[in-house]
């Protein structure tokens, strides 16, 4: 048998031609192949990458939304938080005024109930003046009886207790009722400065009014809680002040509290 | 054997190498335009062909594919193409002269093959 490597002069040309287009064929072939595999490696290189990129791609995108989801949620919780402190350091301001109005209350009841232990103490020493008798009453104070008459007539028409009050109208406490009453009466000595009300001339209306140790009836009484009544030297039934007191004009008996002092009012 | 009937085969034989090279060539053609082409665009248009992220790897795939062309012109052996047509020339020649014909040229025809399809194995 014949190897078809070797070539022999008698060789038939046709079968030489077939096996040369055979080998160029296979050359071809092989060209071809051996071009294309490098090309087909970086093909298939490149598509992988691409993938992978475009995985990593969708990976960060969903990363990048989760994130903007948390940064959104962040952002609510800030908001949250800032109106958490608000309302808090509204409540806390709340709370610091219901302290405030609680403390405010406090006082106020502890007042009350001061003016109500002073109230009682006064309903104790009140003293009852028939008006029927207010004649025969203001006949007992020579010189007095019109200072009298007047006050009774002032408590006929019930003037109200006010403090800081100025006018019959609106009510007195009792210094800006005596103050009132002296300058109804023209009392020396007893005016107001210019632009003074009655209620803040009435506080220093003892530094107006010259100091006596013995009183006569028409001097003014100051007592610890601020009263200041008008004294009377009854000879039958004992001393009392009249004045303004939280239950109106009343006479009282003088010594329903120790006096401060007492004040000479020169009457005309 | 005649001598006609040698230059036809050695006609055939190397048309049929020339069309060998011929399509070698054009492969190395297209290939490298279209590898230099996708390397240019990866600098000159980034994303066109592939995502912007990939213009390295376009740029390096642009280049093994426009030098992929050439592996086949290394064993592509023109030499042997320019031996046959030498050959052929040889063949001619003697014929056209009306020379006797010359046992050498016989003996480096079948060793020009034996040698050629002896590779082939």
């Amino acid at each position: 048998m014949k190897d078809s490597t070797s070539l022999a002069p008698g060789d038939q040309l046709p079968g030489l031609l077939e096996r040369v287009e055979r080998r160029e064929k296979s050359a071809r072939i092989r060209g071809v192949l051996y071009s294309l595999v490098p090309v087909a490696l970086t093909v298939s290189l490149l598509g992988y990458t691409a993938s992978s990129t475009r995985k990593a791609q969708e990976q960060i995108d969903a990363l990048k939304k989760e994130a903007s989801t948390y940064t959104t949620q962040i952002d609510s919780l800030k908001k949250n938080t800032e109106s958490y402190k608000t309302q808090s350091q509204s409540l806390q301001g709340d709370t610091e005024n219901y302290k405030n109005q609680v403390t405010e209350l406090q006082t106020q009841l502890a007042e009350t109930q001061k003016a109500l232990a002073e109230a009682v103490n006064l309903s104790r020493a009140v003293r009852t003046i028939d008006y029927a008798n207010a004649k025969e009453l203001a006949s007992r104070f020579p010189g007095s009886e019109s200072l009298l008459l007047d006050l009774l007539e002032l408590r006929q028409r019930r003037i109200k207790w006010k403090v800081g009050g100025q006018s019959p109208q609106e009510g007195f406490d009792s210094p800006s009722f005596a103050m009132y009453l002296l300058r109804q009466k023209r009392v020396a000595g007893i005016e107001l400065q210019p632009g003074e009300s009655l209620t803040e001339a009435s506080r220093s209306l003892s530094n107006k009014l010259p100091t006596t140790t013995q009183p006569r009836t028409g001097d003014l009484v100051f007592y610890p809680s601020g009263y200041a009544m008008f004294y009377f030297a009854d000879p039958r039934e004992g001393p009392f002040v009249l004045g303004m007191t939280p239950f109106g004009i009343a006479a009282l008996k003088s010594d329903f509290a120790k006096p401060v002092g007492y004040r000479q009012v020169q009457w005309q | 054997m005649d001598v006609p009937a040698k230059i036809e085969f050695l006609k055939t034989a190397l048309a049929s190498q020339e069309t060998t090279v011929r399509l070698h060539t054009a492969l190395v053609a297209v290939l490298f335009v279209v590898g230099v082409t996708a390397a240019l665009l990866s600098f000159v248009s980034p994303g066109l062909i592939l995502a912007e992220s990939l213009k390295t790897g376009q740029a390096l795939g642009g280049i093994v594919i426009a030098t992929s062309g050439f592996i086949p012109i290394f064993f592509s052996r023109r030499d042997r193409v320019v031996a046959l047509r030498s050959l052929l020339h040889s063949y001619q020649h003697q014929q056209v002269g009306g020379l006797s014909p010359d046992p050498r040229l016989d003996r480096y025809f079948y060793q020009y093959f034996a040698v050629v399809l002896g590779e082939q194995k």
